[in-house]
This record gives C-alpha cells, sequence and structure tokens, in this order.
C-alpha cells in the first residue's frame, strides 16, 4: 500500500497560511527584531481568527476560511506600506501620497549619502593606513635612489663677457653618485666661449668642458660624477658669448635631514 | 452612466478612508483603555462586534497603528505566551494616551457637533437638485 501524496485540508491549511506570512514578511522593511515581532504578531492573530471562524461554521473546510481570514487581513502590499513610518496609506487623504512619495525619496536619497559618506570615510582611513604603511616600508628605499638637487644656475646674456663664477655646493655623506646636466644655447655665430668646471672638496677636477657657439649650439651633456663627500665648485666663465647656460647638479640619495617628499623627481 | 458609476464610487471610497483618517487610532486606544491590557486580534475582534461589523478595514493596517501608538508612547506592550498558543503582544494605554484619548474624545465630539450644526442649519431634508 502505498501514501497518498495529497495533502490533506490541515496541511493545505497551514501551506496558505505559511504562503501568504512569507510574502507579507518579504515585503516588510523594518528592522530584523521589529520584523520577527511583527510577523509573531500576525502569525497569531491568523490562527487565532481560524480557529474561531472554524469554531462558528465548523462544516466549512479549514483551508476556505483561511482564505477568508488572509482576504480580511489585507494583501501584502498594503501591510508593508501600513508599516512606513507615516503610517498606513490606506488612512490617508490622496494628496498625502505624493507628500509620502518626497520623503520617502528624501529619505532614500539621505540613506544614499549616509552610506556613501561611510565608504568613503573607510577607503580614506583605509588609503591613510596604506600610505602611512608605504611611507615606512620603503622610506629607505626611497631616500636612497631619490635625486636631490643641490646646485642650480641658469644664465641668458649678450654678450656674457665679464662674468666669472666660481660657486660651492655640498655633497652630502649619504650621496650614491653626483649627476650633472649642462645645456647651452647659442644665439648668433660670435666667437664666445662658455667654460665650466666642477671640482671636488678635495680640488680633483671632475669636469672639465669649454662650449663653442659655433661647434656646440644646444649642446647638452649629462654625466655621472663620483660621490666625494664635503663642498664642491662649480667655476663657469664667458668670453664674449651669445646666448644661454644652465647647469644642475644633483646627489642621487637623500641628504641624512631631507624628507622623502623633497625629492627632485 | 459607467463613467458616472464609477465616479461615485471613487467619491465614496474617499470620502471613507478620509473619514476613517485617524479615527482607527482613535478607536484603538478607547478599546485598549476600555478592555486594559489585551492583543491584537482581541482587540480588532471588540471593534468589529461593537460598531456591528460597519466599519470596514483591512485588519493587517490596525497593527502599524498600534505600533504607532506605541512610538508615541500612548500604549505599552508585553508579551504573554497563550497556553499551548502562539505568544502575544499584549498593549495597555499609559497616562499619556489617557490624556491624549481625553482630548481626541473632545475633539471628536466638537467635530460632529459642528457637522450637525452645518446639515441642521442648512437644512437635511435631501439634496437639492
Amino acid at each position: 500500500m502505498t501514501e497518498d501524496p495529497t495533502p490533506n485540508r490541515s496541511d493545505t491549511t497551514e501551506m496558505i497560511v505559511d504562503e501568504y506570512l512569507a510574502r507579507v514578511e518579504k515585503r516588510l522593511r523594518l528592522r530584523e527584531a521589529d520584523r520577527a515581532a511583527a510577523m509573531t504578531e500576525i502569525r497569531a492573530h491568523i490562527e487565532d481568527k481560524i480557529r474561531d471562524e472554524q469554531e462558528r461554521s465548523p462544516a466549512r473546510h479549514r483551508a476556505d476560511i483561511a482564505r477568508d481570514v488572509i482576504d480580511d487581513f489585507g494583501s501584502p502590499q498594503d501591510i508593508a506600506v501600513a508599516y512606513t513610518p507615516e503610517g498606513p496609506v490606506l488612512h490617508l487623504p490622496s494628496g498625502d501620497h505624493v507628500i509620502r512619495l518626497g520623503r520617502a525619496v528624501g529619505r532614500g536619497t539621505a540613506r544614499f549619502f549616509k552610506i556613501a559618506a561611510i565608504v568613503l570615510g573607510v577607503l580614506l582611513v583605509t588609503a591613510i593606513g596604506l600610505g602611512a604603511f608605504a611611507y615606512a616600508e620603503f622610506k629607505p628605499i626611497i631616500a636612497a635612489n631619490a635625486p636631490y638637487e643641490v646646485f642650480h644656475y641658469r644664465e641668458s646674456c649678450n654678450p656674457c663677457d665679464g662674468i666669472s663664477l666660481n660657486e660651492p655646493f655640498p655633497v652630502h655623506s649619504r650621496a650614491r653618485e653626483v649627476r650633472l646636466e649642462v645645456s647651452s644655447h647659442a644665439t648668433g655665430n660670435g666667437s664666445g666661449t662658455f667654460s665650466v668646471d666642477v671640482i671636488d672638496s678635495n680640488g680633483t677636477v671632475h669636469y672639465s668642458r669649454t662650449y663653442h657657439d659655433l661647434d656646440d649650439n644646444n649642446a647638452s651633456v649629462d654625466t655621472t660624477l663620483p660621490a666625494v663627500p664635503g663642498t664642491w665648485r662649480a667655476v663657469i666663465s664667458y668670453s664674449g658669448y651669445h646666448g644661454h647656460a644652465h647647469i644642475e647638479v644633483w646627489t642621487i640619495g637623500l641628504p641624512p635631514d631631507a624628507g622623502i617628499w623633497e625629492a627632485g623627481w | 452612466m459607467v463613467d458616472d458609476e464609477k465616479a461615485l464610487a471613487k467619491f465614496r471610497d474617499k470620502m471613507d478612508r478620509e473619514l476613517k483618517s485617524g479615527l482607527v487610532s482613535l478607536i484603538l486606544l478607547h478599546v485598549i483603555h476600555r478592555r486594559g491590557p489585551d492583543y491584537g486580534y482581541n482587540l480588532l475582534r471588540t471593534i468589529q462586534e461593537a460598531s456591528g461589523k460597519r466599519l470596514a478595514f483591512k485588519e493587517g493596517t490596525a497593527y502599524p497603528l498600534l505600533q504607532n501608538l506605541e512610538r508615541m508612547n500612548l500604549v505599552t506592550s508585553f508579551w504573554s505566551g497563550g497556553a499551548g498558543g502562539p505568544p502575544r503582544k499584549y498593549y495597555q494605554i499609559t497616562e499619556l494616551g489617557r490624556t491624549a484619548l481625553e482630548q481626541a474624545l473632545g475633539d471628536w465630539s466638537d467635530l460632529i457637533d459642528s457637522v450637525q450644526n452645518i446639515l441642521h442649519n442648512l437644512g437635511n431634508g435631501g439634496v437639492p437638485k
């Protein structure tokens, strides 16, 4: 003998009620605790009323009674709307629907911005944390490899006769190398010259060159010199030179008292 | 004719809703006051029986009204388990609720008087064509 798979009337009633309550619960926009309390209250009401109606009309099918009770209770949509903060929409004049809609939109917008502000705050804190971590972690590497300007000279004259410079600049103990950049741009076809000598603290000349405007028009050089700590000098002189002279000296490696933000990338 | 019937039905529906606006809350508060602590189903059954089942509204929309009364501190609630049944939420009126009820009933009485005065003074022998 096989079991009858058809649910009995009582099971059908339970299914009707459970299905209805599930639809109500799905639509309720309440905090979890409030929703659970509301659902307990609604279930008790429906079960009480089904029981009372069954006692009044014992001949009626329980499932039919359940359908009537659910109909009296209201649609899940109406109940969900009634649980909104302004109360049941069914009891409001129709003009208030617009006000309610406006309020709902306003609340939604405010909630969006609130969540956005929280997310941005979290991202900002995370970014600051990562930045601080990266700063601590990579500071030694950056300090050892960052370029740091120790000398900068720019002149533009026509002619530059009479100018002669002997400028000191420091090469600190943490420097790994010294990088020199010289560029010139002569104007016209004069016969002047422009010479640069770079000398370390021991008097050793590491770079020496004379630029002739006719030969070295737009000349540019970028060379690396050994890092000898101490006070270096850049000696620059002109003779009938017409044009522009630009000299920069960098150390690779920051001085001990410099922050990494002073790196001259 | 069909349009007229629709318009009349719409008007009656609108009137019905507007007249009930706030009224169900007042009635709920009154019933809670008269019956003492009781739970939702009993309160609503009392209203239906006392009104001769003429005050029709969807019962599900009354529970949010009870929640609103509680939020306004006009009623308090507590849970109590039924004998073998599900737990039920009992509502009871507060001092503030009694004061609010007294004022609301006064307002309601004034409103009824005003409406009756209007109907009386302008005559209530039917609507002139």
